[in-house]
């Protein structure tokens, strides 16, 4: 069965509630009569997962695909083993050179399925792999950890071989929402099936996973020594970041387009090493509710009412916001604060978070209201709160923007756009928020008594942020942009869409 | 077994001359212990018991305590390695207090199965009722004293394993003398048995006084065996094939039918049983040299990888490391070829002290003692791969001793019956020659193997990751 289009996700849609999850159900619900087939990109399969969206009838197949259940196949066919060593001792050496050109020979001895000389467990176990890896490890001049070396290198690559394995559903466009895995699959997709590929990035993927990486506990990091000087952050986790950096790189490659949502993520593109004359900027749309907000401060129990929209997770910062909320609280009377977002995904941030709650003393005012439906919520906040590390062009702020509700918001990704406007056009609407600094609860705490404290302003940026929703933010317009890029790839003829 | 080399070294260290040939001593009486004392005690009773017992009475008798060795040696040999690793593995995760309660569920299945697989053979022979209640206790018996062999070696006493074994042996012979004489074969055969009930009982009070366990008896080990299937088939076939060529001639047309199911071919025996003896030194000094010199080594080799040592540190301490084993391997290869070599040469003496018929069995002597050199570097080879944790191959080069030696040994009897042991010696050459080829990769790819014939399982901590070090 052969789908017009298939979307490419990473641990998203259709297990995981945000931004990228609603944009693809979003996207799909308004193309009835386009078919979609959907592969979900997940680390294990042993998590018991339930889907939380109700899947449109024109998704006609899904699949998924679990990269860290390593399992190799011996499958391979007989060929010039040494040859295809060669390969892939040349494409290493030509990565850094944003070069991809050897990638297609690559996948032709190692991937496709037809013609690959190396199965992917020789791949990982045989006495040539041992020998590249411990001639990189000479090579590069680590004189750290090689036992860490050793399991980072297969851990960096068994996921990547996994993908080396999966069946592609048959699609006409692939349609990756990320780069990363999703993006690598899309990139065989292509030279499997021969059918175009386009790449919607939400978040900059390399720019996120360095965030995590930089995080992450698990990863060894040698102390220092000063005879070498190291910019990274350990060589380890340089490692990592190339990984995810060559991945995001390879995606641009091959795609034939990229679409971003908004001119910073343009930008970090092209640093990425994204070709100019591919990407097009399609911003994220919103369906515009009738009605408006109530009017300023206007709950029936008569209390201001904050909300945070998002997953708890860390790269949300949570707890920013918790700290935020007891600098007002010693300020501001009669506040109450809810936190919208699902609370299962990462327990151990979630308990932090209500243990940095009791400690503060803030019980009685915060609520985790958990996963619910935004719309039911948003209308009755009186401002919405956004302290997160990195986002795309987050829909919670469009959404909310939507009804009316004024924003604070950290200055990343897309907010700034989101808030005061791009074009000379767009800023004359005016401001809909007011930005803040990445982890300063005292800023976000000051904004968001600015806005309450001023009827005047929290009226203006309500306006301004339907305003602005209105003119440039509308979810037909995304809609149609997307309609209009399928069908010019379907060769079909262009027909209007009418709303 | 890495243990006993510690205490060993402990003993080198202090330098005298004395002190070294004390550590050698102790080293070859705990590696052919055993063998050395049954043997001794086996001859001397041979030798005391004539006015007592007719030839036939002691040939029944002889028969009837080597079946009891043999068998018990190729049942336990089944579960030994097995055991070996769990003792090894929970020594290391530090739960000492598991050792006693697997040890009272080791006896308890052993005196379980041993007795009834016992009692069905002697269920088939004609013997009286009171010699096969005995014998089945004899059985029982010896296969206890190897499987607490096993958790003494763990407990690095090797005093009490020489001590126990001494005051067996002597109890032993004396038993049989007096019993012998007031209750004819049985009364003999009791006696003996007596010897090798006491060993147990000595063995037993060293264990429980050595490990304190509040738990009486766990059966946690039983679990373990799938996991182990390798070891438990190395196991098997390895001491299948110590006894593979000895059944053969016991059932061959040249064998003698002492009674029922017992058959026995002295002239093979007696000459293959002294010609094992000489591979002790060799392997004495195996025990101090490779478990002092090689084992540091071998540890410091592990450590540096562990240890976040780099790639170049790892490739030096794998140098030191095959320097060391080329050293103590070259050193063994001396000393049992001069082992050897005089046993050769002496061989005729040793037929003559057998009362063997000297030009017939001249051949088989040294047949056996040629076997015995090449078993002298199996045996040293096939521990060291079991201490690179190279299970696959130790199985593979087990399995090729086995058939190798049963079919030589078949080939030989069927068609050359005048060529007694050339069999094993051909089937041991062979083994030996495999046994050095897998060595010698092992070693040159040493850290390749260590490295990438890791599985690679989930990654949800992979800082917790270290590597499955072989602890035999």
């Amino acid at each position: 069965m052969k789908t017009d289009v298939c979307i490419i996700t990473e641990g998203t849609y259709p297990y995981v509630y945000g931004g990228v999850s609603s944009w693809i159900h979003n996207l799909v619900s308004s193309m009835p009569d386009i078919t979609f087939s959907l592969v979900n990109i997940s680390a294990q399969g042993d998590v018991f997962k339930s889907p939380k969206y109700k899947i449109p009838a024109n998704i006609l197949q899904f699949k998924e695909i679990f990269v860290h259940d390593y399992k190799q196949t011996h499958q391979k066919t007989k060929g010039n083993e040494q040859d295809a060593w060669r390969v892939i001792y040349e494409f290493y050496r030509t990565i850094d050179k944003n070069d991809f050109s050897l990638f297609e020979e690559l996948y032709n001895k190692l991937i496709k399925k037809e013609t690959r000389i190396l199965s992917t467990h020789d791949l990982l176990h045989s006495k040539r792999c041992w020998e590249l890896l411990t001639e990189y490890f000479i090579k590069t001049g680590y004189a750290s950890s090689f036992v860490d070396y050793f399991w980072t290198m297969r851990f960096i690559h068994a996921p990547i071989l996994k993908i080396f394995d999966a069946t592609i559903p048959d699609a006409s466009i692939y349609h990756p929402v990320c780069t990363g895995y999703a993006g690598f699959l899309a990139v065989i997709a292509k030279l499997e099936k021969k059918s175009p590929m386009i790449l919607t990035e939400h978040g900059i993927y390399t720019h996120e996973r360095k965030i995590e990486i930089g995080k992450a506990e698990w990863i060894y990091t040698p102390e220092e020594k000063s005879n070498r000087a190291m910019a990274g952050m350990g060589y380890l986790k340089d490692l990592w970041i190339k990984k995810f950096d060559t991945l995001s790189r390879l995606a641009y490659f091959f795609a034939d387009k990229i679409i971003t949502l908004s001119e910073v993520n343009y930008r970090m593109q092209l640093e990425g090493g994204a070709d100019s004359s591919k990407i097009e900027i399609v911003s994220n749309g919103v369906p515009l509710p009738e009605v408006p907000r109530s009017p300023y401060r206007n709950n029936k129990n008569g209390r201001t009412r904050l909300g945070f929209v998002g997953r708890v997770v860390p790269i949300k910062d949570v707890k920013t916001f918790i700290r935020a909320i007891k600098i007002l609280a010693n300020e501001i009377k009669n506040i109450e604060v809810q936190i919208l977002g699902p609370t299962d995904e990462d327990q151990g941030y979630f308990d932090e978070c209500q243990t940095l709650i009791e400690m503060l003393e803030l019980e009685k005012m915060i609520t985790f209201v958990g996963n619910i439906d935004v719309n039911e919520y948003l209308p009755s906040l009186d401002v919405m709160v956004l302290t997160s590390v990195s986002e795309g062009q987050p829909l919670s702020v469009l959404e909310a923007m939507s009804y009316g509700v004024p924003i604070v918001a950290t200055d990343v990704g897309a907010c700034r756009e989101l808030v005061c406007g791009i074009t000379d056009e767009d800023r004359a609407v005016g401001s809909s928020g007011i930005l803040t600094s990445v982890g300063s609860p005292q800023e976000t705490a000051d904004a968001i008594k600015t806005i309450l404290e001023n009827p005047a302003q929290w009226e203006m940026m309500s306006k301004a942020g339907r305003e602005r929703v209105k003119r440039f933010y509308k979810a037909e317009r995304m809609t149609q942009d997307y309609r209009n890029l399928y069908e010019t790839l379907l060769q079909r003829e262009a027909t209007v869409w009418q709303a | 077994m890495a243990g006993i080399g510690f205490q060993l070294r402990q003993l080198t260290v202090e330098g005298t001359f004395i002190g070294d040939v004390k550590a050698y001593a102790y080293a070859g009486i705990i590696s052919a212990g055993p063998w050395l004392i049954s043997v001794m005690c086996l001859a001397f009773l041979w030798v005391f018991s004539y006015p007592a017992l007719d030839l036939g009475l002691q040939k029944l008798f002889r028969v009837a305590v080597i079946y009891s060795f043999a068998y018990s040696l190729i049942t336990t040999g089944i579960i030994q390695l097995v055991v070996t690793r769990f003792l090894a593995d929970r020594l290391y995760l530090k739960q000492k207090n598991i050792l006693l309660p697997t040890y009272t569920a080791l006896i308890l299945l052993t005196v379980l199965i041993q007795g009834a697989s016992a009692a069905i053979f002697y269920a088939f022979s004609n013997v009286s009722l009171s010699f096969k209640i005995v014998g089945v206790m004899l059985y029982i018996a010896v296969s206890c004293i190897w499987q607490s062999m096993i958790f003494l070696s763990a407990s690095r006493d090797y005093m009490a394993i020489v001590k126990a074994f001494f005051i067996g042996a002597v109890i032993s012979f004396f038993g049989a003398l007096l019993f012998g004489h007031y209750y004819g074969i049985t009364g003999h055969l009791f006696g003996f048995t007596i010897g090798q009930i006491v060993t147990v009982f000595l063995f037993m009070y060293r264990i429980f006084y050595e490990f304190d366990s509040t738990v009486v008896c766990r059966f946690d080990f039983v679990r373990q065996i799938p996991h182990y299937t390798d070891l438990l088939l190395v196991g098997t076939f390895y001491y299948m094939a110590i006894w593979v060529d000895k059944i053969i001639y016991w059932y061959s047309p040249a064998g003698e039918h002492i009674t029922a199911l017992f058959y026995s071919q002295y002239p093979y025996d007696s000459c293959v049983f002294i010609a094992f003896l000489t591979i002790i030194p060799a392997l004495a000094h195996f025990l101090v040299d490779v478990e002092t010199n090689f084992y540091e080594a071998y540890k410091d080799f592990y450590g540096t990888i562990i240890n976040k040592g780099s790639y170049q540190t790892i490739m030096i301490k794998k140098k030191q490391l095959t320097e060391t084993l080329t050293q103590t391997c070259s050193r063994i290869f001396v000393m049992q070829t001069v082992v050897t070599t005089l046993f050769l040469f002496l061989a005729p003496h040793f037929v003559q002290l057998m009362s063997l018929n000297k030009r017939e069995h001249l051949w088989t002597v040294w047949a056996a003692g040629v076997g015995a050199y090449f078993h002298s570097f199996l045996l040293i080879i096939f521990i060291i791969i079991l201490y690179f944790n190279r299970r696959r191959e130790a199985l593979w080069l087990s399995l090729f001793f086995l058939v190798s030696n049963f079919v030589t040994s078949f080939i030989v009897m069927y068609f050359f019956p005048k060529y007694m042991g050339v069999g094993y010696a051909v089937a041991t050459f062979l083994s030996c020659l495999v046994a050095l080829l897998i060595l010698l990769w092992d070693i040159a790819n040493i850290e390749y193997l260590t490295f990438v014939e890791q599985p690679l399982s989930k990654p949800s901590l992979p800082k917790k990751r270290g590597l499955a070090v072989n602890r035999v």
